[in-house]
């Protein structure tokens, strides 16, 4: 696995139960566990509790972590679980509300996602991807947005590669399909570090 | 598998998501929600925190449920424990 383990001696310290090592570790990883699991569940209160969650499991946890190994495949690993399992809870839930709302819109094709005002471009690509389909749509975070190889979103997600790359190919076509992708549509970066 | 449709999604969804961050407060709640023992946060995954004997004891007879509902665990010890005896003897 291409990830470094740059967190060794905060997470013996967080083994002794520090919770100074846990504020440390937080600063360190918020923004990659917030977004990755924003993404994935496209709801912002969702996202604040898995953070919480991830990182009180870590606390808890840390005990049976092994010092020498990176800490970032278990909080990736971690953070699409709970997220996961937010999303399918949640379908549940509002199941029977969306279809009384699909009933309600008798046009039936728009999303509440597409509803919603387009006037932000990158933002719409959020939202492309909050449509797709939950296991797509996690592949596509853990490339896209974070950056990590095929290799280690299969190592991450315990699934062959070859399920990754078939997930991560119908994810790319559905996406150009929703965006309807042309050349001029690719911006300048802007992208600021965390 | 780099086109110019890879470099877009890779770029809107990282601009996207810079703009997004936790609530203010969310690291003095975890520091706080963690210091507090064990019992008093709970993980999805309750079966850790779950006492000793509430895994190991067989509920199973009108007796067992007796002993469930009137919550008399003592009771139950002390089966354990004559029937012990009874092995030594």
């Amino acid at each position: 696995m291409m990830l470094q383990n740059n967190d060794r001696e905060i997470i013996l310290q967080l083994k002794g139960g520090s919770l100074e090592a846990l504020g440390t570790l937080y600063d360190h990883h918020r923004q990659m566990v917030y977004r990755t699991a924003l993404m994935i569940t496209g709801d912002n209160q969702a996202a604040d509790d898995l953070l919480q969650d991830v990182f009180l499991r870590l606390f808890r946890f840390a005990g049976n972590f092994d010092a020498e190994r990176p800490l970032e495949p278990w909080l990736y690993r971690m953070t699409t679980n709970l997220a996961y399992d937010w999303v399918k809870r949640r379908r549940g839930l509002v199941s029977s509300l969306e279809d009384l709302a699909d009933w309600l819109i008798s046009s039936g094709k728009n999303t509440p996602y597409e509803v919603v005002e387009q006037q932000d471009e990158w933002a719409q690509v959020q939202m492309a991807v909050s449509s797709l389909p939950l296991n797509q749509r996690v592949v596509v975070v853990l490339y896209y947005l974070n950056d990590l190889s095929i290799q280690d979103v299969a190592e991450i997600l315990e699934v062959p590669v070859g399920t990754v790359k078939s997930r991560l190919h119908y994810g790319r076509l559905a996406l150009k399909r929703k965006l309807g992708f042309t050349q001029e549509m690719v911006p300048d970066l802007s992208y600021e570090r965390p | 598998m780099s086109d110019p449709s890879d470099q877009y999604i890779r770029r809107a969804l990282k601009n996207w998501s810079s703009r997004q961050r936790p609530q203010a407060n969310s690291r003095a709640r975890l520091l706080l929600v963690a210091s507090a023992p064990p019992q008093h946060f709970s993980l999805e995954d309750a079966a850790e925190n779950r006492p000793y004997l509430d895994i190991f004891k067989p509920m199973e007879g009108p007796g067992d449920r007796a002993i469930e509902l009137y919550d008399l665990s003592w009771l139950l010890s002390a089966q354990f424990s004559l029937a012990r005896l009874g092995r030594v003897t």
